[in-house]
């Protein structure tokens, strides 16, 4: 007798920022068992596929626009184990790139140059917002 | 390759770390981002010249890579303009060693660059465990002769004190480049100071309250099991 396992995974991800930004680099893992035998992937864009390696279903997206949901669903088939081990459920992690955006909502206000000479100094200014450990637990 | 100091009383911990990370930027500066044993054993003089100049009797003195290469160049960096001796003493001895005088550049401009990293652990319910963010304020600066900046953020307690009305940000916890008067900081809260030239970290912080989460991600996972024969 054995037991027989299947994992279905439905994650929806939203981009909570305005829609005049974007985000870069978006990488999204979503872990799966060590016995997985077979995947079936649907999202709606960019690309994603089973990385054994990683034991993870791994979602990247070049260019993520802001305010824009996407679903991911998965149905993961798992091989068969003669003594079945509770699955851990590590979490979600995702990696990502935000430019002239600031999560905490700092801006700069001002940079005042003052000189004896008094002369004009041209000021740029960027902001970027990058993934730290972004994790979500199922 | 590891680099090691020893002390012979019981010192602050802190300061022999930063000692021995500003020696290793020093090094970099002289030697090239990627040196090796090599590089250190064929420049010997200049490594020996480098740590007496900045280690006297035990107490770190002038660290500022800039300001070192005026008066130490054995190795392959020339300084651009020599100074006079006497203009020197003042630099090395003055209150203001992370930049000289004299600096000229045809365009004056300052680059701000503001990154932050993002830290977030949510529960399986959608609790949140942990929500912060670290970041940062990156300079480059060209600018000519001592100019005198002051730099301002949507800091709460500043936006307050000044009565606007737009919401600022209450930033917990911030550090800054030795650059920056402390003491006005603490007085007033503004960020003054006489940048050093060329690329500096100004600021780093740190913010709890309200963070706006770039991604939500709501996940949904079932596992379903059955029995085969």
């Amino acid at each position: 007798m054995y037991f027989f396992f299947r994992v279905s995974i439905n994650v929806k991800v939203l981009a909570n920022f305005s829609d005049q930004l974007f985000a870069t680099h978006v990488v999204i893992k979503i872990p799966v068992p060590k016995n997985t035998a077979k995947t079936q992937i649907k999202h709606s864009f960019g690309r994603a596929k089973y990385e054994p390696e990683q034991q993870a279903i791994v979602w990247r997206v070049k260019r993520f626009p802001g305010k824009q949901e996407c679903h991911i669903t998965a149905d993961v088939d798992l091989m068969p184990t003669v003594r079945p081990k509770p699955w851990s459920r590590p979490p979600i992690s995702a990696e990502f790139q935000v430019p002239m955006f600031t999560s905490s909502g700092v801006h700069v206000r001002f940079l005042r140059v003052y000189d004896k000479s008094g002369y004009h100094t041209n000021r740029w200014v960027r902001y970027i917002t990058k993934a730290g450990s972004y994790q979500v637990r199922i | 390759m590891f680099f090691v100091a020893l002390t012979r009383s019981n010192v602050n911990p802190a300061l022999v770390f930063e000692y021995l990370f500003q020696l290793i930027r020093i090094l970099k500066g002289y030697l090239g981002d990627e040196f090796d044993e090599n590089a250190m054993r064929n420049n010997m003089t200049l490594i020996y010249e480098l740590m007496d100049e900045t280690m006297d009797f035990g107490y770190p003195q002038n660290c500022a890579v800039d300001v070192l290469r005026l008066y130490i160049n054995l190795g392959n960096v020339k300084p651009q303009d020599e100074p006079e001796p006497s203009q020197l003493t003042s630099q090395i001895t003055g209150a203001i060693d992370w930049r000289r005088e004299g600096i000229r550049h045809k365009k004056n401009e300052v680059y701000i660059d503001v990154l932050e990293n993002v830290n977030l652990l949510l529960s399986a319910t959608g609790n949140v465990l942990r929500n912060e963010v670290t970041g940062g304020v990156q300079m480059n600066t060209k600018l000519t002769g001592m100019p005198e900046c002051k730099f301002g953020l949507n800091d709460k307690l500043v936006i307050e004190k000044e009565g606007q009305r737009k919401p600022g940000v209450e930033i917990d916890d911030c550090t800054f480049h030795r650059c920056v008067r402390l003491g006005k900081f603490d007085a007033d809260r503004t960020i003054t100071f006489i940048p050093p030239d060329g690329e500096f970290e100004l600021m780093r912080y740190r913010v709890t309250d309200n963070v706006n989460l770039p991604f939500r991600i709501m996940p949904l996972v079932t596992e379903e099991q059955g029995l085969t024969k």
